[in-house]
């Protein structure tokens, strides 16, 4: 009987501190699937399966000693399974971002820019090759360093370098036109 | 005069990656300093775009029509090699008639009409285009021999007038 309650009271502290966890690092971990997946609906789902594994880690083993950085390292490998598989590929579909303007205020020509040119570069960010996608974001969103990106997504320093310049070059010349 | 640094060697000393000369140049050249500065600018606005939420989504689904065309291009292939198969099985044994052994060219021309009749009568409606061809085919013999026959037969009416 005591055992029985005990066990309900891990369960109750497990759900606690999970949705803490949730609430703290939410917006992050689905900002940053966003960025790595083309689909939204894809980033919501596997924000969402991130968060169930960080449960299952919280029944089930230690948790870590911080949790942002398991979080994103698992949202980074999960994002990276879902770009591999066949399933994902043949389902990518083309999703058109566009910016919905709020009932008819006319904005003025500088705000019309800036949202023509934020809709312009989210659509080609999408457009960009998975790996070079990765490497932009891992590197200049999140600020990791090369050799983080390298070992995280399985390439060499030279081989982020290079899908980095051509990252780079791309939304340049889209910022550029 | 050493030339000026490219835009990928800029975009390694900005991510910091770059060589001790690139940056020594990098502080000495006016004209690559001022380009290190633009990509600077641009890389900053990007960055601060993509930090904020994305635009709403409009969802725009589109046929795939490469891969769409490869699958009905395949589908098609497999299509005609099922159809070429059973083709070639009806061919082989039309309700067990053995077309082969009608050889027109056989000694006795009388039988080979017989033979290539029967096969005929046999196969009844075609299963295919290449029984309907071999059909036509069979129908073609014994006009042809009836035609020389009657021929011959003329030759030896008038050759008798003759005589």
């Amino acid at each position: 009987m005591i055992k029985h309650q005990n066990n309900l009271c891990d369960k109750n502290e497990s759900v606690v501190e999970h949705d803490r966890i949730y609430r703290a690092h939410k917006a992050r971990i689905l900002g940053l699937c966003r960025l790595l997946l083309r689909d939204p609906d894809e980033a919501q789902d596997v924000a969402q399966e991130v968060f169930v594994r960080a449960f299952e880690r919280l029944r089930t083993q230690e948790p870590p000693t911080v949790w942002e950085a398991w979080l994103v390292r698992v949202a980074i490998n999960a994002c990276r399974d879902r770009q591999r598989s066949g399933w994902w590929k043949s389902r990518s579909k083309n999703v058109d971002l566009e910016e919905v303007v709020a009932g008819s205020v006319p904005s003025s020509e500088a705000e019309t820019l800036a949202r023509e040119r934020r809709t312009r570069l989210w659509n080609q960010l999408r457009i960009l090759k998975a790996k070079q996608r990765n490497v932009f974001v891992l590197r200049y969103v999140e600020g990791w360093s090369t050799s983080e990106v390298a070992e995280i997504l399985g390439l060499s320093p030279g081989s982020v370098k290079t899908h980095l310049f051509r990252a780079v070059r791309h939304l340049r010349k889209v910022m550029e036109s | 005069m050493e030339s000026c640094l490219s835009e990928r060697s800029l975009v390694l000393l900005h991510s910091g990656d770059g060589t001790h000369a690139d940056r020594v140049h990098l502080e000495t050249c006016l004209s690559c300093a001022r380009r290190y500065r633009e990509l600077s600018a641009d890389l900053e606005s990007i960055v601060t775009v993509l930090k904020q939420p994305p635009p709403a989504p409009t969802r725009r689904e589109r046929w795939a029509y490469p891969r769409w065309g490869w699958s009905l291009a395949a589908a098609a292939i497999v299509l005609a090699f099922v159809c070429g198969r059973l083709t070639a099985f009806g061919v082989s044994s039309p309700a067990g008639v053995n077309l082969e052994s009608a050889d027109p060219d056989s000694a006795d021309p009388g039988d080979t009409t017989i033979q290539w009749q029967e096969a005929r009568n046999a196969i009844g409606t075609p299963a295919s285009y290449g029984l309907y061809i071999d059909g036509l085919l069979s129908q073609d013999e014994p006009d042809q021999n009836v035609v020389a026959s009657e021929g011959n037969e003329g030759n030896g009416e008038a050759d008798s007038d003759e005589n």
